[in-house]
């Protein structure tokens, strides 16, 4: 129930943020000089990214919390890190191969590591789900996948982290390359767009964990109130049982 | 002299506002679209509820109907 209170609160503060940096992002940030408008892509797509790896690495933290404690609140709370780290993941690569194809005039290029490396993570979390529900037992389904959530969570951002230091091919650097800082409202701009973005995705992790432990609790009391047999275990759309 | 690589990366063009326009109504859509499913579900979630409710009051009802009688008795 505690996070069912915060909601409010965090509501208010991302609707503020999101206000804040799309004001900057679109009002006070110069424009550049040599890509134009598109550069403003930058307050957009790289916050995505970022965040898909955060989300990755708390679903990882949970996981690994339940696997310790075997409560079966922080399965759920990795499951839905991990649910959101995936829409994040598909934000980023939609916004990403925009961007590409209005820069690069492609919208994806193979021999691009960056690129590939995060439709790799992408595509290692798309199995997230089908493993999960493959396993009918919910305590076997749960442990299996923190352990999932705790190996890719630890493997995502460091593979994104070697590849994007090591190989560099056409991905711009804009916080890494000498010369190519952000300078001023524009580094601004950047750091609202990950505030605000981080900040979403605090609030629909905690609107996800409360609707979906909603969830669980009203098919517990309505399997102990119609009897076992009348109501499945497991509701057609697939989510954690237990809470 | 033919512009190398570099002179044609650094020219500046019109930014292409409509794939920033573009990449920024996918961005909302995705999100809309993930909110829409939520919206969904806790509407499915209240349904159930109010059924469940319903279910529940029923019996309550039918067991005071009685007492009810006997006291107007």
């Amino acid at each position: 129930m505690s996070h069912a209170r915060r909601l409010l609160p965090l509501t208010i503060v991302t609707t503020v943020l999101v206000v804040v940096w799309v004001v900057v992002s679109v009002a006070v940030a110069p424009t550049d000089q040599t890509e134009g408008i598109r550069q403003r892509l930058t307050y957009l797509h790289p916050a995505f990214a970022i965040l898909t790896l955060a989300s990755f690495v708390a679903g990882a933290v949970f996981g690994w919390k339940h696997l310790s404690s075997d409560r079966p609140l922080d399965d759920l709370k990795a499951y839905v890190a991990v649910h959101l780290g995936q829409v994040f993941c598909a934000i980023s690569l939609i916004t990403g191969a925009i961007w590409g194809k209005a820069a690069w005039g492609a919208w994806w290029d193979w021999g691009e590591p960056v690129l590939v490396t995060f439709l790799i993570i992408f595509l290692l979390y798309a199995t997230y789900q089908p493993m999960r529900f493959a396993i009918e037992d919910p305590e076997r389904q749960a442990r299996t996948a923190s352990v999932f959530a705790v190996a890719a969570g630890f493997f995502a951002p460091v593979c994104f982290g070697v590849v994007r230091m090591t190989t560099n091919v056409l991905h711009p650097q804009p916080l890494n390359d000498p010369g190519s800082n952000l300078p001023g409202s524009a580094g601004l701009a950047f750091g609202l767009s990950v505030l605000a973005i981080g900040a979403l995705l605090v609030t629909l992790w905690h609107l996800e964990l409360v609707h979906k432990s909603t969830r669980i609790r009203l098919r517990a009391l309505q399997r102990r109130v119609e009897g076992e047999d009348a109501v499945p275990p497991v509701a057609r759309s697939s989510s954690p049982v237990t809470l | 002299m033919s512009p190398t690589a570099l002179t044609l990366l650094a020219q500046a063009d019109d930014g292409s506002p409509g794939y920033v326009v573009a990449a920024v109504i996918a961005a909302t859509l995705v999100l809309l679209v993930y909110l829409a499913i939520i919206a969904f579900r806790v509407r499915g979630a209240a349904e159930r509820l109010d059924a469940l409710e319903r279910r529940t009051a029923a019996p309550d009802e039918a067991s005071s109907t009685p007492a009810r009688e006997h006291e107007t008795a």
